[in-house]
């Protein structure tokens, strides 16, 4: 079991990549709005402000996406379906996507089962 | 999952005409009911419109998804209908729609339903994927155009 943390610099592709996590059999996701570092620097901390190295390596917002995923097979599937989705997160200012291992979880949606409408 | 393993050529309406929803409905189901894969056309249209009633499935730019889940389906069902001319069909944005995907299934198939239409938003969010798609002009035009463009994208 992992959990994957995905930061997508364009919100707009967001929903293309719920979509496409429900394709996979991936039913549950927590979405927030966030920050890069760059932008909080250079638009919070007056001495940063205008460098465009900072800048031009972030967004004025990003999302954050959390999912618990049980399968390995799905999280490497997600992970293809992010950047298909983002475009390569190697290019800059398409986002990140990592994954760490989860011991134990409680109150996770049970999958979508067939039954289910 | 791929639209591709539920659509086949003889499966996509052209020239879909324009009329009230349930005519629409009824044009796009029509193959399915000359091949007998629907026991009950009425009960399909039905559920078709009510899913309508609760909310429009035309999702805008030229694009509509009627889908049901009703027990006289026996197994997933995938139709496109494509209408040059573009029809009203009580969209989100008012625009007239030109690429139908309709989509049936049997109520043990319903989570297989939600990936399925999850797929078909997917695909429905690029535009150029889209405009093919109404250009093209033969069933098989449409398979292999679906099935190359599922072949490019996870």
């Amino acid at each position: 079991m992992e959990l994957l943390i995905a930061v997508i610099n364009d919100v707009d592709r967001m929903d293309e990549v719920l979509a496409g996590f429900l394709e996979i059999g991936i039913t549950g996701a927590t979405v927030i709005d966030s920050e890069g570092m760059g932008r909080v620097l250079s638009h919070d901390i007056p001495i940063f402000a205008g460098l465009q190295t900072l800048i031009s390596r972030s967004r004025p917002q990003n999302q954050t996406l959390f999912s618990v995923i049980n399968e390995p097979e799905k999280v490497d599937l997600a992970i293809a379906l992010l950047q298909d989705v983002c475009g390569r997160f190697d290019d800059p200012a398409t986002g990140i996507a990592m994954t760490i291992p989860v011991h134990r979880v409680v109150g996770l949606a049970p999958e979508l089962g067939e039954s289910e409408g | 999952m791929k639209l591709t393993e539920y659509l086949e050529a003889g499966l996509v309406v052209f020239n879909v005409q324009p009329g009230e929803v349930a005519d629409i409905l009824s044009q796009l189901i029509d193959p399915l009911v000359r091949d007998g894969t629907l026991s009950s056309s009425e009960r399909v249209l039905e559920a078709l419109l009510a899913r309508e009633k609760v909310l429009s499935t035309g999702i805008g730019q030229g694009i509509a998804v009627p889908h049901a889940i009703s027990e006289v389906i026996h197994s997933p069902q995938l139709i496109v209908g494509l209408a040059p001319q573009g029809v009203d069909y009580h969209s989100m944005d008012d625009a007239p729609v030109n690429v139908f995907f309709v989509l049936l299934s049997p109520p043990d198939r319903a989570g297989h339903h939600i990936r399925l239409l999850a797929r078909i938003a997917r695909l429905a969010r690029h535009p150029e994927f889209v405009d093919a798609l109404r250009n093209c002009e033969t069933g098989e035009e449409v398979v292999s155009h679906i099935h190359e463009y599922e072949q490019e994208h996870v």
